[in-house]
C-alpha cells in the first residue's frame, strides 16, 4: 500500500524498476475527444456532510484508509439515496459531538435531505466499509458496516428507519480494522451470506510511528500482522454463523481492503476477489456449496503482470470488452499501475494494462474507488478512478506526487482500449481532493450514471453525468422470489442486435463501497433489446424478449414466459 | 628493519636483483576494484579537462562545517549547505550545480532538482547525467514522452552510458510503443555488462506480443544471470501456461512462491530495521562523498579530507568515502591512517579480497608483518581463484626471509591463476631465494617474454644469468 521509505524508491530507478516499469503504463496520452462530461453539482445538492477521520496527529493507520460509501434506494421510492461513512474519535482525539455516518434521502432533481437521525443510520463507529442487501428477504435493503471496532448490521424496518440487529444476528466480527464487505449467496440457498474483509491486526499498543526524511508518515501495513477474513453463513432466521474456517477463506491471512464478489468462471456460483494490500490478492473460487479454494496465483490475479505485489486498494467487476466474461479492475499505490485483469474465459486472467491503456495517468497517484461504468451509453464500459495520496505530507518528501489530486476518467474506445479523457471530462474532473470510496448510480433517473465520491476530512464530490451524446440505455432491477430478493449474484445478459452485454448484481464493491444494484446497460444506437437473460443464483434462467430501451425495468424471478 | 632485510635478500639474489626487486615492490600500489570510485575520479578528471574552462576554486573555506547536531532537519540542511558551498567555490562548474540538484532530488524536492539541472545544462549543454536525472523525474511523474526525449538526448551525448537504453525502453513501454521498447532493451543487452533487467523486460514485452517462446528464452537468460530473480519465475510460469506446458508451469510457480515468501520476509525485516535517521545519514554521507570527490579531483585535498571524514563518521558502512580517503592519505604519505581505513573496509566488506590485500600491503609498508600475513591469508580465503593474494603473500615471505618454500608455492599458484609478467617475476625471485637458479631464470624469462619492453625484468634476467 504505502512505504515509509519512499526516498529509497526515488534514489534508485534500477532498484525499483521492476515495480515501476511494469506498473507504469499509460498506453496513450493522446487526448481523444471525450464523449463523457461530468459536472460538479456538490453544492447544488445541499449535502453538508464533511468526513472526519478522527485523527489527532498520531497517524493511526485507519485514518488514512477511510472510507467507503453506499448508494441504494432505502425507501423503494425509485430514487437512489446516499450513505456516507464517517470516522470516529481515535485515541487522543476529542469531539464535542460524536461524528456519525450521514444518510441523505434523494428528493429528486439533485436535492437531498439529511435523514440520518430519522433513519437511525447515524452510526458512531469508525466507518470503513459498507455493503447493502436484503439479508432477510423482507423486501427492503439492509446495511452492514465494516468498522474499526465492532461491525454493525442495520435491518431496514420498511418504514424509513433501521434497527441495529448486530447482536441478534451475531455479525459484530469482534474488534477489528474492517475494510470491504459483501453480501453474497455463497451456497445458493436463497439467502444472502456475508463476507467481511479484515485489514490488519491493530491496537494502540502496537501502533507504529514512522518518519521519512524527518516527516511523520503513516506506517505501511507490513508493520502489522495480516488477518484472515470473516465469512458468515445466513441461517435463514435472521442469524448468521461464522463459517470462515469451514469455508476455507479463514485459512488465508491477508491485508484485505476492497473486495467484490462475482461469478468469474460462469459456473453459476459466486466467487470472491479480495484486493490485499502489499501482498498477493485472493480469488476464492466457489465449489457451488460455499466451500472456497484460493486460486489467485494460478489464475493470474494475485499480482501485477510482472509478479509484483501491489498496494491493492479497491476492485470492481465488469465485462469491459463485452466478451461475456467478467473482468476485474483493481486500484493501487503510487508508482504502481492499476490492474485490469482480463478474463480469458478458461479460468485464467491476463493483466492487460500495458496493452489497453487502462492504467493511463494512474502511475503517480494512489488510487482507490473505481468502477466499470458506461458513462456515455455507447455500449462499452468506461472507468473512473478516485485518486488521492494517503500520506497527507507527501509533498514534503516526494513532490512528484501530491495529496490532493484530480480523479481519472478513462474512456473505453470500443475496441478493448482506453484513453485518458480526464482533461476533457467536464469540470467534475477538475476537482482536486484526496478521494477514497466512490459510488456510481443514476441519481437523477435520466438514464446515465452519476458519481459520488467520499473525500476524507472534506466534503464529498458529487458529479452529474452531462455527457452530450448519449446512446440508448436500459436499467434492470431484479426481484428474486425463490432466490435472494435483490438478485445479488445473478447474471444479466442483454442482447441488442450485434451487442451483447453482461453484468452481475453485486452487494459491496469498489473501494469498500456499495452501489449499482440497478444494473445499467448502455446500448449506443440500438433501439430495441432483443432479449434479456437472467441467470439467478441457485435458481433457474429467465428470458425476457423484445424490450423497449430507455427505461428502468424490474424483472421478477419466474415471470418470463421463457423460464428455463 | 628494511636495511637488515635488504642485506639478507641481497645475499640470496645479489645486489642487482635486490635493487630491482625493491623497485618493483616499491612501485606496487594498493589495489582497487575497477568499479570503485577511483575509476569515477579518473573519468571525472578526463571530463573536467574536456570542459572549455576548467574552473579553479576562487575561495577555500575552512571554517567548521559540521557544528550542527545530528538531527534529521540539521542533516538535510547540511547536505544542501555543502552543495551550495561547492557552487560558491566553483561558480562556473556545471558539475557543482549538478551536485546541488542531486541533493534536492535525494530530499524529494524534484522541482528544485530540475531547476539545478537546467542551470547545469546552461553551463554545459552536454551534461548527460543532468538529462538522465531529469528523465527519471519525468518518468516518476508519468511524463513518459518527455522522459523519452530526455533519455534520447543522453544517448546522443553518450550512447554507451550504462542503463540509459533500459530507462528509455521502460518509458516506451509506458507509452505503449512495445516494438520500439523491444529494440531499446535489445540495445541495452548488447552494451551492458549484466543486463538482467533488460532481459526480464524483454520477456515481458514478448509475453504481450504473444511470442511465448521468445519470452521464455528471455526469462531463462535472466535466471542464468541471476538464479534468484524472483519475477523471472513468474514470467516463465506465465509463458509456460500460455504454451500449455502445465508441468513446467507448476514447477516455476512453486519456485516463484518460494522466492516470493523469502522476499516478503526480507521486506518485513527491512521495514523493522528502517531507521529514518540512519537512512538520512547514509544519504548525506553519500553527498559528502560525491562532493568530497569533487574537491579531490580538483586538488583541494584539505576540503576533500574534511568532507570524506564527515562521510565516514555519518555512515560507518560507507566504503566509497573510505576508499577515497585512504587514497588521499596514501598520497600524503599517511600510511597508518590509510591502513586504518582499509581495515575498516575489510570489515565492511569482508568478502572483498581487494581490501584485505590493501591492508596487507600497507601493513608491510609499516612493517607490521604479522598483520600483513593475516591480511593476505584472508584475501586468499576470499578469492582463492585470484592471484593477487598468493602473490602478495609470496612477496611478504620473500621480503621477510621467512617460509621461503611456501613463498615459492604461493608464487607458483599465482602464476597458475594469472600468468602475468609480474607474477612470473615474483616466482623467479622466490625460486632464487630457494636456491633454484634454473627455475628463477625460467620464470624471469617468461616475464621478459610477456613484457619485452619492461627493462626491470630484462635486468633481473641478465643479473640472474650473470650471477649464476
Amino acid at each position: 500500500m504505502f512505504f515509509s521509505g519512499v526516498q529509497k524508491s526515488m534514489l534508485s530507478l534500477r532498484g525499483r524498476i521492476i515495480v515501476i516499469l511494469i506498473l507504469l503504463c499509460a498506453f496513450s496520452h493522446a487526448q481523444a475527444k471525450s464523449t463523457i462530461k461530468l459536472t460538479d453539482v456538490t453544492k447544488e445538492t445541499r449535502i453538508t456532510f464533511r468526513h472526519t477521520d478522527g485523527s489527532s496527529g498520531r497517524r493511526y493507520i485507519m485514518e488514512t484508509v477511510s472510507a467507503g460509501l453506499a448508494l441504494f434506494d432505502y425507501d423503494d421510492d425509485g430514487d437512489v439515496d446516499i450513505y456516507f461513512l464517517n470516522g470516529a474519535p481515535l485515541k487522543g482525539t476529542k469531539f464535542d459531538e460524536l461524528p456519525k455516518n450521514a444518510f441523505y434521502r434523494n428528493e429528486g432533481n439533485w436535492k437531498f435531505t439529511d435523514v440520518t437521525e430519522q433513519s437511525g443510520l447515524g452510526d458512531t463507529g469508525y466507518g470503513l466499509g459498507v455493503a447493502v442487501a436484503d439479508y432477510d428477504n423482507d423486501g427492503d435493503l439492509d446495511v452492514y458496516l465494516n468498522n474499526y471496532g465492532p461491525n454493525v448490521l442495520y435491518r431496514n424496518n420498511g418504514d424509513g428507519t433501521f434497527t441495529d440487529v448486530t447482536k441478534q444476528a451475531g455479525v459484530d466480527n469482534g474488534f477489528q480494522v474492517g475494510a470491504g464487505a459483501c453480501f453474497l449467496d455463497m451456497d445458493r440457498d436463497g439467502d444472502l451470506d456475508l463476507y467481511a474483509s479484515n485489514y490488519l491486526e491493530f491496537s494502540y499498543d502496537i501502533h507504529v510511528t514512522k518518519t521519512t526524511m524527518g516527516v511523520p508518515v503513516y506506517a505501511n501495513p507490513r508493520y502489522y500482522q495480516p488477518l484472515p477474513d470473516t465469512l458468515y453463513r445466513n441461517n435463514g432466521d435472521g442469524t448468521f454463523t461464522d463459517v470462515s474456517k469451514a469455508s476455507g477463506v479463514g485459512n488465508h491471512a491477508g491485508w484485505g481492503m476492497g473486495m467484490v464478489c462475482g461469478d468469474y468462471d460462469n459456473d453459476g456460483d459466486t466467487d470472491i476477489f479480495i484486493a490485499n494490500d502489499v501482498a498477493e490478492n485472493f480469488l476464492f473460487r466457489n465449489d457451488g456449496s460455499g466451500k472456497f479454494e484460493e486460486v489467485a496465483l494460478i489464475t493470474g490475479v494475485a499480482y501485477d503482470v510482472s509478479g509484483s505485489s501491489q498496494g491493492s486498494m479497491g476492485v470492481d467487476c465488469g465485462d469491459y470488452d463485452n466478451d461475456g466474461w467478467l473482468d476485474f479492475y483493481m486500484t493501487s499505490y503510487q508508482q504502481q499501475l492499476t490492474a485490469l485483469y482480463k478474463n480469458l474465459g478458461n479460468g485464467t486472467f491476463q493483466e492487460v494494462n500495458l496493452i489497453t491503456g487502462a492504467g493511463a495517468g494512474t502511475h503517480p497517484y494512489v488510487t482507490w474507488g473505481n468502477s466499470f461504468v458506461d458513462f456515455d451509453n455507447d455500449g462499452d464500459r468506461d472507468i473512473l478512478v478516485a485518486c488521492g495520496h494517503l500520506q497527507d505530507s507527501i509533498e514534503l518528501f516526494d513532490d512528484t506526487s501530491s495529496y490532493f489530486v484530480r480523479n481519472i476518467l478513462l474512456m473505453n474506445t470500443g475496441d478493448g482500449k482506453f484513453v485518458d479523457v480526464s482533461e476533457d471530462g467536464g469540470d467534475g474532473m477538475k476537482v482536486k481532493l484526496s478521494s477514497r470510496g466512490a459510488g456510481f448510480d443514476d441519481l437523477d433517473n435520466d438514464g446515465d450514471i452519476d458519481v459520488v465520491i467520499l473525500n476524507p476530512r472534506r466534503e464529498p464530490t458529487i458529479l452529474r453525468n452531462d455527457s452530450p451524446s448519449k446512446g440508448h440505455w436500459l436499467q434492470v432491477r431484479l426481484q428474486g422470489v425463490k432466490t435472494n430478493r435483490d438478485g445479488v449474484g445473478a447474471h444479466v445478459k442483454v442482447v441488442a442486435g450485434d451487442l451483447t452485454l453482461l453484468d452481475e448484481v453485486h452487494s459491496g464493491r469498489g473501494y469498500q463501497s456499495h452501489y449499482g444494484m440497478r444494473l445499467h446497460f448502455g446500448l449506443g444506437s440500438r433501439e430495441r433489446v432483443d432479449h434479456i437473460e437472467v441467470r439467478w443464483v441457485g435458481g433457474g434462467v429467465d428470458v425476457f424478449n423484445d424490450i423497449a430501451v430507455d427505461q428502468l425495468l424490474t424483472l421478477t424471478e419466474g415471470s418470463s414466459k421463457d423460464e428455463r | 628493519m628494511i636495511h637488515s632485510w635488504f642485506k639478507k635478500f641481497r645475499k640470496y639474489v645479489g645486489w642487482g636483483i635486490a635493487v630491482i626487486f625493491l623497485a618493483i615492490c616499491a612501485s606496487s600500489h594498493t589495489y582497487t576494484n575497477p568499479e570503485t570510485i577511483l575509476t569515477d575520479i579518473a573519468r571525472e578528471s578526463k571530463f573536467n579537462l574536456e570542459q572549455n574552462d576548467a574552473p579553479k576554486p576562487t575561495s577555500v573555506t575552512f571554517e567548521p562545517l559540521f557544528a550542527k547536531p545530528l538531527t534529521l532537519g540539521a542533516l538535510k540542511e547540511e547536505a544542501v549547505d555543502i552543495a551550495v558551498r561547492l557552487t560558491k567555490d566553483f561558480p562556473n562548474s556545471a558539475d557543482a550545480v549538478f551536485q546541488v540538484g542531486n541533493v534536492y532530488r535525494n530530499q524529494g524536492n524534484s522541482a528544485m532538482a530540475v531547476k539545478c539541472w537546467e542551470r547545469c545544462l546552461e553551463l554545459y549543454p552536454e551534461h548527460a547525467e543532468a538529462y538522465d536525472g531529469m528523465g527519471r523525474i519525468a518518468f516518476q511523474k508519468a511524463e513518459y514522452q518527455k522522459a523519452v526525449e530526455l533519455w534520447q538526448r543522453v544517448l546522443d551525448i553518450n550512447p554507451k552510458l550504462p542503463g540509459i537504453y533500459n530507462s528509455l525502453a521502460c518509458a516506451l513501454v509506458c507509452l505503449g510503443r512495445t516494438e520500439e521498447a523491444v529494440t531499446a532493451f535489445q540495445k541495452d543487452i548488447e552494451i551492458s555488462e549484466r543486463p538482467v533487467h533488460s532481459h526480464f523486460m524483454l520477456g515481458e514485452q514478448y509475453l504481450l506480443l504473444k511470442e511465448y517462446e521468445k519470452a521464455k528464452s528471455s526469462y531463462e537468460m535472466v535466471i542464468k544471470l541471476q538464479p534468484d530473480y524472483t519475477y523471472a519465475y513468474y514470467g516463465l510460469a506465465t509463458a509456460c501456461e500460455r504454451l500449455g506446458q502445465k508441468d513446467k508451469f507448476k514447477d516455476y510457480i512453486e519456485k516463484f512462491k518460494e522466492l516470493k515468501a523469502r522476499e516478503m520476509q526480507a521486506l518485513k525485516a527491512r521495514d523493522s530495521a528502517f531507521d529514518d535517521l540512519v537512512s538520512l545519514r547514509q544519504s548525506v554521507a553519500q553527498t559528502h562523498t560525491s562532493i568530497g570527490q569533487f574537491y579531490y579531483v580538483r586538488k583541494n585535498a584539505q576540503k576533500a579530507e574534511e568532507l570524506l571524514q564527515r562521510a565516514a563518521m555519518l555512515d560507518p558502512k560507507n566504503s566509497d568515502c573510505r576508499i577515497l580517503l585512504a587514497s588521499l592519505y596514501q598520497q600524503d604519505g599517511r600510511a597508518a591512517q590509510a591502513l586504518q581505513l582499509y581495515e575498516q573496509l575489510s570489515t565492511i566488506k569482508p568478502n572483498s579480497a581487494v581490501h584485505h590485500v590493501n591492508v596487507g600491503i600497507l601493513s608491510m609498508q609499516l612493517q607490521r608483518f604479522d598483520n600483513a600475513e593475516k591480511a593476505f591469508q584472508r584475501a586468499i580465503k576470499c578469492a582463492p581463484k585470484q592471484a593477487v593474494g598468493y602473490r602478495e603473500l609470496a612477496c611478504l615471505y620473500i621480503m621477510t626471509d621467512r617460509k621461503l618454500p611456501d613463498a615459492r608455492k604461493l608464487a607458483e599458484q599465482a602464476v597458475t591463476l594469472e600468468a602475468t609478467a609480474y607474477n612470473y617475476s615474483i616466482l623467479g625471485l622466490a625460486c632464487q631465494m630457494n636456491g633454484d637458479t634454473a627455475g628463477a631464470a625460467s620464470a624471469i624469462k617468461q616475464a621478459v617474454e610477456l613484457e619485452p619492453d619492461n627493462m626491470k625484468y630484462k635486468q633481473i634476467y641478465e643479473q640472474i644469468k650473470k650471477e649464476n
